[in-house]
């Protein structure tokens, strides 16, 4: 039943893909003469009128006087309803993921060898990895194989693969995978209750783009009643005014358009619409992923429980260790303690790990998507950790690397470099990154423009506050500055955003993290 | 990778709460946000959008396109089977509510397609004919309409019923209020030189031409319609795509459409259903191009003359060459219902030269009470 409907629903067009579908002619046509909406998203979103609501029902359920394991399990089926609502089979996916990890970190934890423990842990890799491979990697590794056949000279025709990709399966994949990892390697036991644990990997604020949250830091918070107290939840509001003005507003309004415009145009570009089209996909790309993480950490305050900061002002990062640390934060932790300190990390000479820095990128970058354009994003990253280390090691520390000016040098290049792998990350193909660099550098033959003056303004001033800012917040927190601004002042920016909001009428796109 | 995090323990999650008066802060932030909510929707009243005025989502056509089973009445096309059918008036005088599927810029030969195919579907549908983009355009915008239905999912159910109730009541939830609309045609400067803007009209998009019900029934804008300067954007669009220094319309494109047309029309009547072409009326510069870019000869009487199917042709009745266009290419509300009106016995005419069913329900409604 559950492949029957996966095939029904047929294939999954990513977000980021659809203006490539269309040919330079097509796509000013359809840019300007269509004036629809793409509503009726098959996924429950933050940004949709039907989360208002779903999140009304769920708070006042929360605050009703019924007993905490009651509450418990209306919060279990509010998750299995938000995730249903996109697709209700795939919910017993989910189910699925979450009964495995169950048993088999309780089997782990009660088997009399090391070759038993072993064994459950490679069923739980196998049914989490297995599940990924199947629905992510797919077509990718058939794709691949085909490629391999054809150039081996053997005419192989692979079979139709039009697999849904379930949203969010790397995210909680990962998220139960740490469980039953932490209890192997003896870092936490297995989960008394299994209603708890299911809340852990289905909790609907973090269930489809994380933070990818790790057992110590929510099953305990389950263990006794939470109930937000006054100033959790109004914070907990504003939190998430601040994440959907960051997602509607910032990246679909205002830094979306240059973006689109200039990655869905085949061929060169001008210099400055390269640019503006990079930039404005770099503060796209953060604040939609930010935004959903800022939301996600409002809407769970406002029940009462605390996820982590997933984002610390990446922009204003001094280098790529310092980058990885404010980007993503629960999937380089994640990577770090799961995949780079159990490769050996940094204990096994400095050739290992430059390779196990290396392997833990490339994977990286394989885990945003089955394309080997994530995968040159992800070996990027993992080259200039490397170039960093190595010039760490061999260029002993200078009084002026404190100084100011070298500190913003350092992070204007950190932020150029990192603006160099966006390309890959949001180019269909690598002949599309290799022109789009090349425009970037004056070096395209017939380069034409392609943004107007209303996509390049608002990206540019957009994408120079948000530097500004992440400058400033480099060393502090929200929490911090909120509290130290005075009230009406908060107040102001906390209207704004919220009118904002409205007038914006929400923006119908899906996060762009979904697709991972 | 790091071996150190300072913003991220992995043992337990510390989160503050910033000291701040917050109940009197949500308060007024509530209270001021409400206050310009409603500035704003009396601003947008002022400039003529209305409540009850739905955004054409795919949802709302989805919603549409679950009722186009057995022998129902199903209209598809492009803008101009969109605005100049007026469905209350068909509705009147047939006693039979037509289900709007067209889509305003995009090719129908998808939609037909998708009907073609549907085995439920055994009724008449009604195809509007722009020879432009029916025979030399390949839309890719209709797919996300089509899958918005086949791919239903309870969240796109209830947010379209969500926004119904709301857009029922509030004017200023239109896509043209929208801040990134508004900001996009705040008459920036040109930038000189951008790749096809040449000719351009100065809007990132064309703008609202209609005004939609909650089953799509359209009619024109009473603003387009009264408001010269702003019917002149529309007409500078239409030259626009019409421009003659595009390249050569193939041919073989005209053939592939005019192929589909025939085996879709034959799939319908296999089931007892049929179909009727379309060609809506236009004036001034836009038939005067279209008759160069798209003869007649070589599209509309070709596909009637393949498809072996009823087509009624503007120009072939001459009383509909004297309605209003104010824009050129679509007919002004009170001209669409005399339009539709006029339309309505020349179908079901044909219809039953042919022997087939009848557009009017109840015999007392058939025109002079016959």
């Amino acid at each position: 039943m559950l492949r029957g409907a996966i095939f029904q629903i047929g294939a999954n067009v990513a977000v980021r893909r659809d203006n490539s579908q269309l040919t330079d002619f097509t796509r000013t046509e359809k840019l300007i003469i269509n004036r629809v909406a793409v509503l009726g998203e098959r996924r429950l979103l933050f940004n949709s009128l039907t989360f208002v609501v779903f999140f009304g029902v769920v708070v006042a359920l929360h605050a009703a006087p019924l007993p905490w394991r009651v509450k418990k399990i209306n919060l279990l089926i509010a998750s299995l309803i938000f995730y249903g609502a996109w697709s209700p089979p795939f919910v017993l996916l989910l189910l699925l993921s979450t009964v495995v990890d169950w048993f088999a970190a309780r089997w782990i934890d009660g088997a009399k060898t090391e070759t038993r423990r072993r064994l459950f842990l490679m069923i739980s890799l196998a049914g989490n990895l297995g599940m990924l491979s199947y629905f992510k990697y797919g077509g990718f590794l058939l794709e691949n194989f085909t490629a391999l056949m054809n150039a081996a000279g053997v005419a192989y025709k692979p079979p139709d693969w039009s697999i849904v990709l379930p949203v969010g399966i790397s995210f909680y994949t990962f998220q139960t995978l740490a469980y039953t990892l932490d209890v192997f390697l003896r870092r936490a036991a297995p989960t008394k209750s299994l209603l708890d644990f299911a809340l852990f990997v289905t909790f609907f604020p973090q269930l489809v783009a994380g933070p990818i949250v790790r057992p110590s830091q929510l099953v305990p918070q389950f263990a006794e009643p939470k109930r937000a107290t006054a100033p959790q939840f109004y914070w907990g509001l504003a939190l998430m005014t601040i994440g959907l003005f960051e997602k509607v507003v910032l990246a679909d309004s205002f830094l979306a358009p240059a973006a689109d415009g200039a990655f869905g145009h085949k061929g060169a570009l001008a210099p400055l619409d390269a640019w503006i089209g990079v930039l404005a996909f770099s503060g796209q790309i953060f604040f939609d992923f930010s935004g959903y993480s800022t939301t996600a950490i409002g809407a769970a305050l406002c029940l009462g429980f605390a996820l982590p900061n997933n984002f610390q002002y990446p922009y204003a990062a001094i280098g790529f260790s310092d980058f990885w640390r404010r980007w993503h934060i629960s999937l380089s932790t994640w990577l770090r303690d799961y995949l780079y300190i159990p490769l050996g990390g940094n204990q096994k000479g400095r050739a290992r790990t430059y390779v196990n820095l290396m392997i833990t990128m490339l994977l990286g970058g394989l885990w945003h998507g089955a394309s080997w354009t994530f995968v040159v994003w992800g070996g990027l990253h993992g080259l200039y950790l490397a170039v960093e280390r190595f010039l760490k090691e061999a260029i002993p520390e200078r009084a002026w690397f404190k100084a100011l000016w070298f500190r913003i040098a350092m992070a204007l290049l950190t932020y150029f470099l990192v603006n160099i792998t966006w390309v890959f990350f949001r180019a269909q193909s690598f002949g599309d990154a290799r022109m789009f660099i090349a425009s970037m550098f004056a070096l395209a033959p017939e380069a034409v423009k392609v943004l107007y003056w209303n996509d390049i303004v608002p990206a540019a001033i957009v994408v120079a506050g948000m530097v500004f800012a992440h400058w400033r917040m480099r060393s502090t927190t929200l929490e911090a500055v909120v509290e130290r601004t005075p009230a009406p002042v908060v107040g102001l920016v906390w209207t704004f955003m919220l009118f904002m909001l409205v007038i914006t009428q929400g923006s119908d796109s899906a996060f762009i993290y979904f697709q991972f | 990778m790091v071996k150190s995090l300072t913003f991220f323990d992995p043992e337990h999650v510390d989160r503050r709460t910033p000291q701040q008066p917050w109940w009197a802060l949500a308060f007024a932030v509530l209270g001021v946000a409400i206050l310009l909510t409603i500035a704003w929707e009396i601003y947008w009243r002022g400039e003529g959008f209305i409540a009850g005025d739905y955004k054409n989502t795919t949802g709302l056509w989805a919603a549409e396109r679950a009722k186009a089973k057995g022998a129902a009445l199903v209209i598809a096309g492009a803008s101009r089977a969109f605005g100049d059918i007026n469905l209350d008036v068909w509705e009147a005088e047939t006693g039979e509510r037509p289900i709007q599927l067209a889509i305003e810029g995009e090719s129908p030969l998808a939609v037909v397609a998708d009907l073609a195919s549907d085995e439920a579907f055994k009724g008449l549908l009604i195809v509007g004919v722009a020879n432009d983009l029916f025979f030399y355009y390949r839309s890719t915008e209709t797919r996300k309409f089509i899958d918005a239905y086949h791919r239903k999912s309870p969240a796109g159910w209830s947010e379209q019923a969500i926004a119904n109730v709301l857009e029922k009541r509030i004017a200023f939830l239109d896509e043209d209020t929208r801040a990134g609309f508004v900001l996009a045609t705040m008459g920036w400067p040109r930038r000189a030189g951008v790749k096809g803007s040449e000719g351009r009209p100065d809007f990132p998009r064309v703008p609202k031409l209609f005004t939609l019900g909650p089953d799509r029934g359209a009619m024109m804008w009473a603003r387009a319609e009264n408001d010269a300067a702003y019917a002149s954007v529309f007409k500078a669009f239409w030259a626009y795509y019409t421009d003659g220094s595009r390249p050569p319309k193939a041919d073989q494109l005209a053939s592939e459409a005019v192929a589909q047309m025939v085996s879709d029309v034959n799939q319908i009547r296999s089931r007892g259903g049929d179909v009727v072409f379309v060609n809506f009326p236009i004036s001034g510069p836009v038939m005067t191009t279209e008759e160069q870019s798209a003869p007649r000869g070589k599209t509309f009487d070709r596909l009637i003359s393949e498809t072996g199917s009823i087509g009624i042709h503007y120009a072939d009745h001459s009383e509909w060459t004297r309605l209003n266009l104010p824009e050129y290419s679509h007919l002004a509300a009170a001209d669409a219902k005399i339009f539709t009106s006029a339309l309505i016995p020349v179908i079901d005419e044909a219809l039953a030269a042919k022997g087939g069913r009848r557009l009017y329900r109840d015999r007392n409604s058939l025109p002079g009470g016959a």
